[in-house]
C-alpha cells in the first residue's frame, strides 16, 4: 500500500512541539514587557490561544501527496500554496530525527532540490511518525530511484569501510581547519601564560578556556556526536549515508547528483596518513549546518580510495601535473610584496612609536620579530604553495590539488561548470601564466575553487572542454554526464 | 566598425570611455572629499604622526587619481567580449587580466541594467546569472544589449522548453 497516493498531513504530535514553542516564546515576551505594561496577561494569553489555534488550522490544511512523477504539497487558509517537486529534480531525501523527535516519537522528511536559491534549506520538509517516516522514505526512494527496501532492510548492508567510533572520535578531533586548532591554543596558552606571570589574577586564562570550549570543544563535541555510527553504502545507482549519536541523519540520493568530491588533509590528519572525503550534492546542507556533506569520515588514505572506487569510481584521480619552474617566481614575488609591505608598516609604527613613550630595544626587537616572522612565513608559504599545487584534466572531470597547511584535493565534473574564468596578475601574464577560478553550485549555494599558476594555454583547455562537451552532445543534463 | 576583423572579438562602442571617465570623476571628487576630512584629523595629530600619515595620504591619493585617469583607457583597450551560439567569453583587467567563459546552457537569468551615467550616453550593462554566480558584459549599446538579451533569452527559453518536452 502507498501511504502518499492519499494526501496526507503532518503526524498531530508535531502541535506538541509546536505548542510548547509558543509557550516559551509568549513567557519570554510576557517576562519582557512585563514592566511596560500593565495588564498584558490577558493580551498575552489571548494571542497565545490564536497561534495555538493557527497552529491547528495550518496542521489540518497542510497535506503531502505523491503522484508518478511528483512530489506535491499543499495549504490552503488565508492563502494558499501549492509546491510541485518533480521526482526528477529531487537532490536527496533525508530522515532527520532531533531529541524533540526522539521524545515525540516523530521523523522529520526533507527533500532537497538541485537549487541555487534553496541550496541549504529543505525544499518540503514534512513530520510523521516515526515508522510512518521510514515508509514514506522508502516509497520515495521507489518512485524516485526504483529500489524501495526499508529502513530494517538498510540494516543488513554493511558500510563499504567498517568505521568506528574511534574513527567519529578523531574526525571530530582534527577535521576542523588547523588555522582554527592553532588559534584557540594560542588563546589557551595565553591565557594559562598570563595565569603563571599572575598579573591579572587568572582571568585572561578564564577568557582563553571560554574561547576554547565556545570555538573548538563544542564544535568538536557537535562534530563526534553527528558523525557517530557512520555508515555509508550504495545500492544501484542510489548512495545511503547514515550517522548521528543524538539526532539521526539517514541520507539517500542518486551518485549522478555529486558535482565533486574533495579529499580533504588536514595537517594532523596527514601526520596521522588519514584523510576525509567530502562531496558536493545541493541540498544536502541543512541550513543550521552550514558544513560540507562527508562522504566519508576521517580514515586511512587507502579506505578513502575504496569509498571513491566504489561510491563514485568515476570521480578516482590519481595524476596531476605541478606548476612549471616559472611559476615559483611569482610565488616568490608574491613573498617578497608581503615581506616589503611589511617593512613597510613596521618601520612606520616604529617611526610614530619612536617618540620617548616606548623603549627603543624594545622597538628594535619588535620590528625585528615581526619583519622576520611575515617573512619566513611568507617564503615558506609560497615553497609550500609552490610545491603543493596539482592540476590534471581526465576525460569527465579535472582536479585542483591546494592549501598550504591543510591540503584539499577538489576533483570536479566538466559538467557542473558554471563559470570558467582564467585571471593572471601582471607578473604571472607576462610569464604566460595565470590562475583558473572555476565556479560551481555547492552544498551551500555558490562556490568557487581555484587553481595554481600554470600555463595559460593548459587552463584554457579547462573552458574548451566545458564548450566542446556541450557541442558534442557528451554533456547530457538528463544523465549528467555519468 | 567595433568588431575585431581576426578574432571576431567585439570591442566596446568609444562613448563607454566617456562613461567610465565620468564614473571616476564622481568617484575622485569623493576621495577627494574624505581626503579633506582625513586631513583634518591628521594636522591635529602630534608631528611624527602628522608628516607619516599626511605623505601616505597624498600617495594613496595620487595612486587613486592615477588609476581613475588611466584606468578607463587601458579598460576600454582590453575590453573584448564575443557571444557565440553556445557560450559568452569576455576579456578585461586593468591590472588583472580576465577571460571569463560563461556556457549559454548554463545561464538562468538575463538582465539589462541602466546606471543614471551610462543612461546619459545610451548605455547598459547585461548581467548574465548562473547557479555558480554571476557574469557582466558593460557599457553596451542600449540596442546591442537589448539585442543580445533577446537572444539569451531566446535560446535559454528554447533550451528549457526542449527539456520540458523530453519530460
Amino acid at each position: 500500500m502507498r501511504m502518499l497516493e492519499e494526501p496526507v498531513r503532518n503526524s498531530p504530535r508535531v502541535l506538541i512541539s509546536h505548542f510548547i514553542l509558543i509557550l516559551f516564546i509568549m513567557a519570554v515576551v510576557s517576562l519582557s514587557i512585563a514592566d511596560m505594561m500593565t495588564a498584558p496577561l490577558p493580551v498575552i494569553a489571548a494571542l497565545t490561544v490564536l497561534l495555538m489555534a493557527y497552529d491547528v488550522v495550518w496542521w489540518k490544511r497542510t497535506t503531502l501527496r505523491a503522484t508518478d512523477t511528483e512530489l506535491i504539497r499543499e495549504y490552503s487558509f488565508l492563502y494558499s500554496t501549492r509546491k510541485v517537486v518533480p521526482y526528477s529534480k529531487i537532490a536527496s531525501v533525508n530522515v532527520i530525527r532531533t531529541a524533540f523527535d526522539r521524545v515525540l516519537g516523530t521523523a522529520t522528511i526533507q527533500v532537497n532540490i538541485n537549487s541555487a536559491v534553496n541550496s541549504t534549506a529543505p525544499e518540503i520538509s514534512f513530520v510523521f511518525d516515526k515508522d510512518t517516516a521510514d515508509a514514506v522514505r522508502t516509497e520515495l526512494s521507489g518512485r524516485m530511484y526504483g529500489n524501495a527496501h526499508t529502513a530494517q532492510e538498510e540494516h543488513i548492508y554493511e558500510s563499504i569501510i567498517p568505521f568506528t567510533n574511534r574513527d567519529s572520535i578523531l574526525h571530530g578531533l582534527f577535521g576542523t581547519s588547523t588555522w582554527a586548532l592553532l588559534g584557540v591554543i594560542a588563546s589557551l596558552a595565553l591565557g594559562i601564560g598570563t595565569e603563571l606571570i599572575g598579573s591579572r589574577q587568572g582571568s585572561e586564562l578564564l577568557v582563553g578556556m571560554v574561547v576554547l570550549a565556545v570555538m573548538f570543544l563544542l564544535p568538536l563535541i557537535g562534530m563526534i556526536i553527528k558523525y557517530y555510527n557512520f555508515k555509508v553504502y550504495r545500492f544501484g545507482d542510489t548512495v545511503y549515508l547514515s550517522h548521528g549519536a543524538i539526532r539521526l541523519y539517514r541520507t539517500s540520493f542518486k551518485i549522478n547528483r555529486i558535482n565533486s568530491i574533495r579529499i580533504k588533509r588536514t595537517l594532523i590528519a596527514r601526520m596521522m596518513g588519514k584523510a576525509s572525503l567530502e562531496m558536493e550534492v545541493v541540498g544536502l546542507t541543512s541550513a543550521d549546518d552550514e558544513q560540507r556533506p562527508v562522504l566519508c569520515i576521517m580514515t586511512d588514505m587507502e579506505n578513502i580510495r575504496k569509498v571513491i572506487r566504489e561510491v563514485a569510481p568515476f570521480f578516482e584521480f590519481e595524476e596531476g601535473v605541478v606548476q612549471p619552474k616559472a611559476a615559483g617566481k611569482v610565488w616568490l614575488m608574491k613573498a617578497v610584496y608581503t615581506t616589503a609591505a611589511t617593512v613597510v608598516l613596521a618601520s612606520v609604527i616604529c617611526y610614530v612609536l619612536n617618540d620617548g613613550s616606548v623603549d627603543r630595544a624594545l622597538l628594535r626587537y619588535g620590528w625585528f620579530a615581526t619583519v622576520g616572522a611575515v617573512a619566513v612565513l611568507s617564503f615558506v608559504s609560497a615553497y609550500r604553495g609552490y610545491k603543493v599545487d596539482l592540476f590534471g584534466m581526465g576525460e569527465d572531470v579535472f582536479m585542483f590539488q591546494y592549501g598550504i597547511v591543510d591540503r584539499c584535493m577538489s576533483v570536479m565534473q566538466y559538467d557542473r561548470v558554471q563559470i570558467a574564468e582564467l585571471y593572471a596578475w601582471p607578473l604571472a601574464a607576462r610569464l604566460g601564466l595565470a590562475r583558473c577560478q572555476v565556479r560551481m553550485l555547492s552544498s551551500m549555494g555558490a562556490a568557487t575553487t581555484v587553481s595554481g599558476y600554470y600555463p595559460r594555454e593548459d587552463l584554457e583547455r579547462i573552458q574548451e572542454e566545458v564548450m566542446a562537451r556541450i557541442r558534442d552532445g557528451r554533456y547530457d543534463y538528463r544523465k549528467l554526464s555519468f | 566598425m567595433n568588431e575585431d576583423q581576426n578574432s571576431g572579438y567585439r570591442r566596446l562602442n568609444p562613448k563607454a570611455r566617456v562613461s567610465m571617465y565620468i564614473g571616476n570623476i564622481i568617484a575622485a571628487v569623493i576621495w577627494l572629499a574624505i581626503a579633506y576630512i582625513a586631513w583634518g584629523f591628521i594636522d591635529g595629530m602630534s608631528e611624527s604622526f602628522r608628516d607619516l600619515l599626511g605623505i601616505g595620504l597624498l600617495v594613496l591619493t595620487a595612486a587613486i587619481i592615477v588609476y581613475l585617469a588611466v584606468g578607463p583607457l587601458v579598460y576600454y583597450a582590453r575590453y573584448r567580449y564575443i557571444i557565440t551560439d553556445d557560450a559568452i567569453d569576455i576579456r578585461k583587467g586593468i591590472v588583472i587580466l580576465r577571460h571569463i567563459v560563461v556556457p549559454i546552457e548554463r545561464v538562468h537569468q538575463v538582465e539589462v541594467v541602466r546606471g543614471p551615467i551610462n543612461n546619459l550616453f545610451g548605455l547598459a550593462d547585461l548581467q548574465v546569472t548562473t547557479a555558480g554566480g554571476q557574469a557582466e558584459i558593460e557599457y553596451l549599446d542600449n540596442d546591442v544589449a537589448d539585442s543580445i538579451a533577446d537572444d539569451l533569452n531566446r535560446i535559454v527559453n528554447s533550451i528549457v522548453r526542449g527539456r520540458n518536452e523530453d519530460a
